[in-house]
């Protein structure tokens, strides 16, 4: 038997846990026991950035992590970065599952990774103490933390927003004393990270869809035989519609539970304007990443 | 592998090895053991150990504490005490006891306490007529507010191992037992100076007088102030904190108390430098040490061991103070709280004990192994810079060492001391 | 001290103090912007951050140089002058062998993460890294400069600035 060890950065209950746990039992079923894959929780191993390293390095043999770390690796990635790129999940599965993103779990291997498979955290909205968010033009002024993703902070300066790169660890404490005004991210994280103690106000802004990706270390999968190497091929897969799910399962009841525990919620929203308001910002996209690539990702239907 | 890990620590710690490389060959050594990783895990894991903008906040507190120091600052606290206290029966001992803790408000840790204020009234209390191991117990003993007091290198490391508990509220809740250990402490001089009949100077010093030192005294006095309501109104993170403090001693040096010379800056610079790169190093490499014990399961194991005996909060509690104590003699309160932490807080947090309540017991209570014997950094700061030799200091140690004994337990089954002011201030 | 080491020393320290002094005005610039300005500086973490490590790992041959590394000395204390010195040279060897496994590891983990980039500043992490090897080679060299006093005596070399007591209690 071989023992093998996956690590996220959330807790066991939620949808990061889910996909790893999945894939750890559907790895063991499908090769009858010989292989043990032992999962760690709520960034045991270290947060997202330190396990794609260590997958990459071979000191651990598989991650699931969302993309934010992923850029740094593989450039071509941060395409998925770009706000309002994808309509809604159904669109966003579709382009994963499809040509496009299993070209690009290609473009993992030469960088020492095995991409198994496309998982996600969800469309990331946006959360803040001042005031609701009805339109674009409310973001103006507002100081955000974001990360330290270069397409997401000139995204954000085109709504006005004043991005405040800070890491997450800080993030509660800022936003509970005022130093900074919010932060977006997907429901799942907003839920796990209880914000809703800090924030007043959440618009359902789906502006960046954030996905998530099962890694692991390319010659560690080169050694499995054949067959074993579509058993993991096959786990994730089944590891990734069971991490779908829950966010699916999640989103349903995030929304009304924060509403309950009394934050302003804005659902309707509507998203042409605040593409409209991005308009510069795309221009410079388009340069970016090559205007015949983004349409390709937006005409998958 | 985790068995090969404990035993060549405990080994290569024993035989003279600094404790930072202990911790890291002993992870290189169950590395090889094993041979199922590759040795880069224990480089990469020393990295993650440092790598945290949190952790920015000790070189800027080491700093800060640096620039307020030099020069004239002790002396004005030191003035601006006495006038309160000076003139009473065992008035030095006072004296003592309230600048330190005000000088606990600048610095982070015990041990500048010591080395700073705390030298200087070991002299004078000598030329007083108060025995020189006396005051270098008091002294010893009065240190330990340094890290309970805000700021606090050891709050900010104990704030990165539990994310039950933020820096910000563990900052504030070590106001009220700080001041609790001072009062103990003043219990014991004032019982000892009694008994050995300690003079103070005589008279309250004229009011024109007071009022200088207070005025004097009030830039030094506004730091912590400055540090906690910058954080309490949102102009700044924690971390942040730490940095305007920076340049806040700057000023006040420079321009207030106009005793920081440039030419002292590389030095202060350096000597900072240097007790960051003491402090950092030991962190990276026992979060190397940490991820073997991790990989292998041993926190969980451990909480689930302790889980199972299913003891009640209080005897829980009595427990851990225990195991705590016992650490404490041989171990030093920053690898203390590494090793210590991140098994204990889960398992005190499920059985409901708060964390805030938990983390100052765990702070309290490896600070105090500063001062019992054999392994403890503040009596051998004291006996260096003081020139007593440790048996006498130690046996003076004894009546304070029983004080700090009642604080413990009062902080133990109080926990409203602790949680009171951060709830009521509404920190997390 | 001969020329040689009086210049390396003197090195060594001013990139300390260069360190933390840029360290010190990049994250409180980052606050003064915040507010002057509504604007951040997006890199000032990441810089600073980075510039922590570096700091760590070359100091780290200084504060060995002058005692400052804790270590828990009552069992040398214990024994007879002349197996303290056995067993301070055991202690020598051991710390020559883990600091070259630093050195020899810490140039492929170097070479192994010129392909990652930072998030902010997008250079390669190799960079970053490049603090252990470098840091691990200033420590054999302070090492070697410290032997011969500290095998007959445990003797460290008094720094102006900094002493084994210095950090006893942090
Ligand atoms: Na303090
Ligand atoms: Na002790």
């Amino acid at each position: 038997q071989t023992v093998m060890r996956i690590s996220v950065s959330t807790a066991q209950n939620s949808h990061q846990g889910v996909a790893i746990d999945t894939l750890a039992k559907e790895v063991e079923k499908r090769t009858n026991g010989r292989y043990k894959i032992q999962t760690f929780y709520g960034g045991a191993l270290g947060a997202e950035r330190e396990a794609t390293e260590a997958v990459q390095l071979g000191t651990q043999e598989l991650t699931w992590t969302s993309t934010g770390p992923i850029p740094n690796f593989v450039p071509d990635v941060k395409i998925f970065d770009v706000p309002f790129l994808f309509r809604d999940y159904g669109h966003a599965r579709a382009v994963l599952d499809g040509p496009i993103g299993q070209d690009m779990l290609k473009k993992f291997e030469p960088k020492g990774f095995k991409a198994l498979a496309w998982g996600e955290n969800g469309f990331r909205h946006m959360t803040n103490n001042k005031r609701a968010v009805n339109a674009p033009e409310d973001l103006r002024g507002l100081k955000l933390r974001t990360m330290e993703n270069p397409v997401h902070i000139q995204a954000y300066k085109g709504f006005g927003i004043i991005p405040t790169p800070m890491s997450f660890t800080e993030v509660f404490s800022a936003m509970q004393q005022g130093t900074v005004d919010g932060q977006e991210n997907p429901l799942s994280v907003i839920t796990a990270n209880r914000f809703e103690q800090v924030q007043k106000h959440l618009t359902l802004t789906g502006h960046v869809y954030s996905p998530g990706v099962f890694l692991m270390n390319k010659a560690v999968f080169e050694k499995l035989s054949a067959a074993d190497k579509q058993a993991f091929l096959d786990a994730a897969k089944e590891a990734a519609k069971a991490n779908r799910a829950r966010v699916d399962a999640d989103e349903k009841v995030a929304v009304n539970d924060l509403r309950s525990k009394g934050m302003q919620v804005v659902d309707k929203v509507d998203k042409s304007k605040y593409q409209a308001a991005l308009a510069p910002v795309f221009a410079d996209f388009e340069k970016q990443f090559g205007k015949a690539n983004l349409d390709k990702i937006k005409d998958v239907k | 592998m985790s068995l090969i890990l404990v035993i060549s620590v405990c080994v290569l710690m024993a035989i003279g090895m600094p404790v930072a490389f202990a911790l890291g060959l002993s992870a290189c050594i169950a590395v090889l053991a094993v041979g199922q990783f590759s040795m880069i895990v224990v480089l990469k894991e020393t990295f993650t150990g440092i790598d945290s903008f949190p952790l920015m906040a000790v070189p800027f507190f080491i700093l800060a504490a640096e620039l307020m120091s030099g020069g004239s600052l002790t002396h004005v606290l030191l003035r601006f005490a006495g006038q309160f206290v000076g003139h009473k029966r065992g008035g030095l001992g006072y004296t003592n006891i309230v600048s330190l803790t005000f000088f606990s408000g600048i610095s982070g840790s015990a041990l500048a306490d010591a080395a700073g204020p705390g030298s200087m009234m070991i002299k004078m209390m000598d030329k007083a007529g108060y025995g020189r191991a006396y005051a270098g117990a008091l002294t010893a003993s009065t240190a330990i507010v340094g890290p309970i007091i805000p700021p606090s290198i050891i709050m900010i490391i104990y704030g990165l191992q539990d994310e039950r508990v933020s820096i910000g509220a563990l900052f504030v809740a070590g106001f009220v037992p700080g001041i609790l250990i001072a009062i103990a402490m003043s219990v014991v001089n004032w019982y000892v100076s009694n008994k050995r009949n300690y003079r103070g100077d005589g008279c309250f010093p004229p009011i024109r007088e007071v009022l200088h030192n207070t005025w004097t005294a009030i830039p030094a006095l506004l730091l912590p102030i400055i540090i906690l309501g910058g954080m309490r109104a949102g102009w700044f993170t924690p971390t942040e904190a730490s940095v305007v403090a920076v340049f806040y001693a700057l000023i006040c040096g420079k321009w207030m108390y106009r005793t920081l010379e440039w030419e002292a800056l590389p030095h202060i610079l350096v000597r900072s430098a240097l007790l960051t790169s003491a402090v950092l190093i030991i962190i990276g490499f026992s979060a190397a040490f940490a991820w073997i014990l991790t990989v292998e399961r041993v926190p969980y194991a451990m909480a689930e061991w302790i889980t199972q005996l299913q003891l009640s909060p209080w005897l829980l509690l009595i427990a851990i103070n225990i195991l705590l104590l016992i650490f404490g003699i041989f171990i030093e309160p920053l690898p203390g709280v590494m090793v210590l932490v991140p098994i204990l807080a889960p398992v005190t947090a499920a059985a409901g004990v708060d964390p805030i309540h938990f983390a100052m017991i765990v702070i309290f209570n490896l600070t105090l192994g500063m001062i019992t014997p054999p392994v403890g950094g503040l009596l051998f700061v004291t006996s260096n810079v003081a020139k007593i030799p440790l048996p006498e200091l130690t046996r003076e140690l004894k009546p304070f060492l029983v004080a700090h004994a009642i604080v413990l337990m009062l902080l133990t089954f109080i926990p409203s001391l602790s949680t009171g002011l951060p709830h009521l201030l509404g920190f997390k | 001290m001969n020329k040689f080491e009086e210049g390396f020393i003197a090195l060594n320290r001013w990139i300390l103090i260069a360190l933390l002094a840029a360290m010190s005005v990049i994250v409180f610039a980052n606050v003064v912007m915040r507010y002057v300005t509504d604007a951040s500086i997006p890199w000032s973490e990441e810089v600073s951050r980075h510039m922590m490590i570096w700091l760590t790992f070359l100091g780290s041959g200084l504060v060995l140089r002058s005692g400052g590394h804790i270590a828990i000395d009552n069992l040398q204390d214990a024994l007879a002058p002349r197996y303290a010195r056995v067993l301070r040279g055991i202690v020598l060897l051991l710390m020559v062998a883990f600091l070259s496994l630093l050195l020899y590891f810490g140039c492929i983990y170097v070479s192994r993460t010129m392909v990652q980039t930072t998030a902010a500043t997008e250079i390669p992490f190799g960079y970053i890294y490049l603090a252990m090897p470098l840091g691990c080679a200033l420590m054999l060299v302070h090492l070697a400069l410290i032997a011969r006093p500290w095998l007959k005596s445990r003797e460290f070399i008094a720094d102006e600035d900094f002493d084994a007591t210095a950090s006893a209690s942090l």
